[in-house]
């Protein structure tokens, strides 16, 4: 086997060695590569920053743990920007994990002197997709008679303040796809088509393809896809964090599969001339 | 015959009639009887999610008796039952609870889902291959937009983020909405069959 042929047939444990080392050499020593801010990213802070302070905003926690490493740090940044406009935020959840996951970013609204029950509530996990999500927009108190803290919901002020999604300055789905929560299509039918509530969308990379369409429509405000706006974001609301970080990882890890096409594509054709000329 | 087949599709040609009318116009009555009906959803969900945790015992449950080894039937059920049994007696927001989300639950499903960069990886070396014009153009693309969406492919290429914004919404979009709109048609003459009960699947029938 010459050269261009082991080029076209690396062994699959060499990559692998390789990626592992492209991950998590820059996840223990950051690169401080930086990110520019992308219009689509700019666009959902630009709304958010849009809205009246004191204004109320739902948040769809829809993902699991599989999908933390995109969505947490999304949320994360998003918070803040809430807590600075002093929006109060209801979270819901159309996955157990989900609930789980609004504890931990709702934390961050402790630091804008927010407090639970008044100013921002977690509601918990709902079964039921998009019917539910439905009978949560037109009486939410229905649906969630406790939240995920085991407390009351009508006895929450601010679920006192709630009547229908209708009430909501804006809602926010953070989603990783329909397969067992609430997708962002029903989001988009139940708060936007339904209740006219502005919708912005964080989403996975993968998931930034097919949710395009409803930026370009008017029907999504903005929207945040993968570790790469999370990371934009923190910029934007200059909070730092896990986002940041995990770009300097994804960038070696891109620029790695880039290089490994790119030298399995140049073997091929240099093989293949070489095999012309022999011929 | 009536309780397996006439009932259900009853029951769901009304609840579909209802849940479109009130969606499209206000009425209160159909409105109210909606929301009646949208709640009951809900509540049939979560006795599906509870036949899904009986149904995962039952199969591992046959899995150890089949092979008393299998350490991962085994692994799930302790896993499970543990799980159960800490959120019942000491609560969702307990702090035994919350380790067991933190230090097992989020760690073991991010570690399986980054075994994607791995396969995808090594997959994308093996596949993406220009062996004919469609292939280059997918395998060009694919290669443009990796490096446009991180900050190192603004740096070494700076055309690919440009690039990559312009394949994302102009050349992503329009097929996308053709996907969609396509998707749109079928669900609703999928539901519109459900409603009239001519989908005989939706109920377990052939």
């Amino acid at each position: 086997m010459n050269i261009l042929e082991k080029l076209q047939n690396i062994d699959k444990r060499v990559f692998y060695l390789l990626m592992a080392l492209a991950i998590a050499v820059p996840t223990i020593s950051p690169l401080g590569l930086g990110v520019d801010v992308t219009p689509a990213v700019q666009r959902a802070y630009d709304f958010v920053s849009s809205l009246p302070n004191g204004g109320r905003a739902v948040i769809g926690f829809d993902y699991e743990p599989g999908d933390e490493i995109d969505l947490n740090p999304q949320a994360k940044a998003i918070i803040h920007q809430l807590g600075s406009k002093n929006i109060k935020v209801v979270a819901i959840a159309s996955f157990p994990a989900g609930a789980m996951f609004a504890e931990q970013c709702l934390a961050i609204l402790e630091e804008y002197g927010y407090e639970y029950g008044k100013d921002y509530v977690n509601l918990g996990h709902y079964a039921g997709g998009e019917a539910t999500l439905a009978a949560f927009a037109s009486n939410p108190t229905a649906v969630f008679a406790k939240d995920w803290r085991g407390y009351d919901t009508t006895s929450l002020p601010i679920m006192q303040e709630i009547k229908s999604m209708s009430d909501f300055t804006m809602a926010m789905t953070l989603n990783d796809g329909p397969t067992g929560g609430t997708g962002t299509h029903e989001w988009v039918r139940q708060a936007v088509m339904a209740h006219n509530v502005p919708l912005i969308m964080g989403v996975t990379g993968v998931l930034a393809a097919s949710n395009e369409t409803y930026v370009q429509s008017g029907q999504c405000k903005g929207i945040l896809a993968g570790l790469r706006a999370a990371a934009e974001y923190e910029k934007l609301v200059d909070k730092l964090g896990e986002g940041t970080v995990g770009m300097d990882a994804q960038s070696m890890a891109h620029l790695l599969i880039v290089i490994f096409v790119v030298l399995g594509n140049a073997a091929m054709f240099l093989s293949k001339r070489a095999k012309g000329g022999a011929a | 015959m009536f309780l397996r087949k006439t009932l259900p599709t009853l029951i769901a040609g009304v609840c579909g009639v209802v849940v479109v009318v009130a969606y499209f116009f206000a009425i209160p009555s159909v409105q109210t009887l909606a929301n009646h009906i949208l709640k009951w959803q809900s509540v049939i969900a979560v006795f599906a999610l509870g036949l899904g945790g009986v149904n995962i015992i039952r199969l591992h449950t046959k899995n150890l008796q089949r092979d008393p080894k299998n350490f991962y039937s085994l692994a799930l059920l302790v896993t499970f039952v543990i799980t159960i049994v800490v959120g019942l007696t000491m609560g969702q927001t307990s702090a035994a609870y919350t380790f067991i989300f933190d230090y097992i639950n989020v760690p073991t499903g991010s570690a399986i889902f980054s075994l994607l960069a791995f396969y995808i990886g090594t997959a994308a070396y093996r596949a993406f291959r220009a062996k004919n014009a469609e292939a280059a153009i997918l395998l060009i693309t694919g290669c443009i937009v990796m490096m446009g969406r991180v900050p190192i492919g603004a740096k070494i290429l700076p055309f690919t983020a440009p690039a990559t914004d312009w394949i994302m919404s102009v050349l992503n979009v329009g097929g996308q909405r053709g996907v969609m709109i396509a998707g749109a048609i079928g669900f609703i003459a999928v539901s519109l069959r459900i409603i009239v009960g001519l989908e005989r699947r939706a109920y377990g029938g052939e």
